[in-house]
């Protein structure tokens, strides 16, 4: 696969605070971002499979249902063959025999042409994302937070897919885009800090009826809002700081740990591959866009 | 200077500071979104079976198309509920240890005593791993998986912790007190950090022996006041009632039960189920979410029970730290 010419490519991912077990993936490759989230409540080999997913994606994008339900279908049966051969307690292997691996997954296809969109894939709860610095706008394959609330569908070796659970989208790759995907913890904190700067009535009413759920997204949003994330610069304080780490792993992972620490993000493990614009050194990406926070 | 007693898993608690510090705990308010906090192996959660073995728990019912006495029913039902919480302990590792877990059997000795068996025998809380690698006996049943639509069998062990057992009297009330004693210490254990708040889960076919109802009202009341910051202790009392009577799920008011004391005791000692478990109930019992329901079974079947079981230890295992997700 040819690499892209206007982008930098970055991945990351650590295990959560206290683990070292990591269940999460990322991988940059060519024109490719791709993060997958092995589900840890459900299956076993999760953090297998999500590695096994993220290395087995195609070079060309992945566009419809039907191209996910039969790359899926070309991919399973070698994990399958590995892991049931593996040798394991019984309890281990009728846990992957009954349920599977299961994951979440997000990939962006970058175009050889800029002047082209990007092909995003977005399956479960992680998340595929493009920021726009010119415009201050997140275009993502998950606008509505309330997604993050419930149970996902994902993607597991032992059933077909189930069309409810992918959205696939385009995303702008204009040179100064910066794109990204990421598993949910970190997804529910860009796009949590994000909405939170939204002053308009819909926004701000859809926040509203999210906090008054009883489930962790509301609390953990009662958090972000307590923390003062409305009045926080986004891009220079959210953002910027995360793409400044995500350049190392030790930096990656004590830049995530110490928001955790402060409850701006949940504890869960964490994985992210982004595209920069080429050229440009980090902290220089925004130096010229004006502040939209007042 | 007082001296000081390590406790199990957490910070010393002083020397004859355990009522000041549990006093401590309790003055913690509760925060503002309960029961949203994460079960992990540094912040694990809790259950407690209560299990009626008294004499009257020798009647039989139909279980799976089969005649079993009630004792056998509940006892295989708990194996099911113990197997499912280590199933979603488990990692290709080995079993995490997310819980603790206790049962206390009342009836035989017409006390109630921890009935843990066998190598567990005279244990309170337990955990995943250890009850994993310590149970009474092993059944081997033929299964079939489909994967992918083509069935594959495999063997598949049964395990089994608990025995039927049906014997003497029904001390209810000695029950509810042993398990907030026990959730006291637990609490006291406990005291830094964000717990999911531990589940109580009773059942029972009888009228207690040991206390009339302002006792059994009070006991259960003890257990409901506990808290973690996350929340209140939920005390769920499943009553397997001989009289008759249409089962009833999570009731939302004393009048969705028929007119049986008994039952009307057990749903004022149970706990009001929180907004987190709404949905879940609401689709169980087919109703639309009321915004009310009440922690107790009448005359649950043998697939009721199971349902409400797996109600109320399916959401604090859904707060496991990978949170549950959707099944395949």
């Amino acid at each position: 696969m040819p690499p892209v010419r206007n982008h930098n490519l970055l991945a990351q991912s650590t295990a959560k605070p206290g683990e070292t077990a990591n269940e999460d993936a990322a991988r940059c490759a060519g024109r490719l971002l791709a993060v997958a989230d092995g589900a840890g409540g459900t299956g076993i080999y999760a953090g297998e499979w999500a590695r096994y997913l993220v290395a087995c994606l195609p070079e060309q994008p992945i566009t419809t249902f039907e191209g996910l339900d039969t790359w899926l279908a070309g991919i399973w049966n070698p994990f399958f063959d590995r892991y049931r051969e593996q040798p394991a307690s019984p309890e281990v292997l009728a846990k992957f025999m009954e349920e599977g691996s299961a994951a979440a997954l997000a990939a962006i296809w970058l175009p050889e042409n800029p002047e082209e969109p990007a092909a995003a894939l977005a399956f479960g709860d992680s998340v595929a994302l493009c920021y726009d610095p010119q415009h201050h706008t997140l275009s993502s394959t998950h606008p509505d937070l309330a997604v993050f609330a419930g149970s996902p569908v994902l993607l597991n070796w032992k059933t077909e897919p189930r069309p409810e659970g992918l959205c696939i989208r385009t995303l702008p790759a204009h040179p100064e885009a910066v794109l990204l995907v990421c598993s949910d913890a970190l997804a529910q904190y860009l796009l949590g800090a994000f909405a939170l700067q939204h002053d308009d009535a819909e926004s701000q009413a859809a926040l509203a009826r999210l906090r008054q759920q009883p489930h962790r997204l509301a609390a953990y949003l009662e958090k972000l809002t307590d923390a003062g994330f409305a009045r926080k610069n986004w891009y220079a304080e959210v953002l910027l700081p995360l793409l400044e780490a995500a350049q190392d792993p030790a930096l990656f992972r004590s830049h995530l740990y110490e928001r955790c620490a402060a409850g701006w993000l949940l504890p869960d493990d964490y994985a992210l591959a982004a595209a920069l614009p080429a050229g440009a050194d980090v902290s220089e990406i925004f130096n010229t866009k004006p502040d939209p926070v007042p | 200077m007082n001296e000081i007693i390590k406790s199990p898993d957490q910070s010393p608690v002083p020397a004859g500071g355990f009522h000041e510090t549990l006093r401590q705990v309790l003055q913690t308010p509760v925060k503002s979104k309960p029961y949203t906090a994460q079960v992990t192996r540094s912040s694990p959660s809790a259950f407690v079976f209560l299990i009626d073995q008294s004499g009257s728990m020798k009647q039989e019912v139909t279980y799976l198309g089969k005649p079993v006495s009630k004792a056998g029913a509940v006892a295989r039902i708990v194996n099911e509920i113990l197997q499912e919480i280590i199933n979603r302990c488990q990692k290709s590792d080995g079993v995490r240890d997310y819980f603790d877990i206790a049962v206390i059997g009342y009836g035989q000795d017409d006390t109630a005593d921890f009935a843990w068996e066998g190598a567990l025998q005279d244990r309170e809380f337990v955990s995943p791993s250890e009850l994993a690698a310590n149970y009474l006996s092993v059944e081997t049943v033929v299964v079939q998986d489909m994967v992918r639509g083509v069935p594959m069998e495999r063997t598949k062990h049964l395990k089994q912790w608990i025995t039927p057992k049906a014997d003497a009297l029904t001390p209810m009330k000695n029950a509810l007190e042993t398990a907030a004693d026990l959730l006291e210490a637990w609490l006291v254990d406990h005291r830094t950090g964000d717990h999911f708040p531990p589940l109580v889960l009773n059942i029972t076919d009888g009228a207690a022996t040991d206390g009339k109802a302002p006792e059994l009202l009070a006991a259960a009341r003890r257990i409901k006041d506990l808290h973690t910051t996350d929340g209140h202790v939920l005390l769920l009392n499943i009553h397997l009632s001989s009289a008759t009577g249409d089962p009833v799920l999570f009731p939302t008011a004393p009048d969705d039960l028929p007119n049986d004391p008994l039952a009307r005791l057990l749903y004022d000692m149970s706990s009001e189920m929180p907004q987190v478990y709404h949905a879940d109930i609401a689709r169980l019992v087919r109703v639309d979410n009321s915004g009310y329901f009440t922690g107790m079974a009448f005359n649950a079947d043998a697939k009721a029970l199971i349902s409400m079981l797996q109600i109320g230890t399916n959401t604090a295992l859904a707060h496991t730290h990978d949170a549950a997700r959707s099944q395949p």
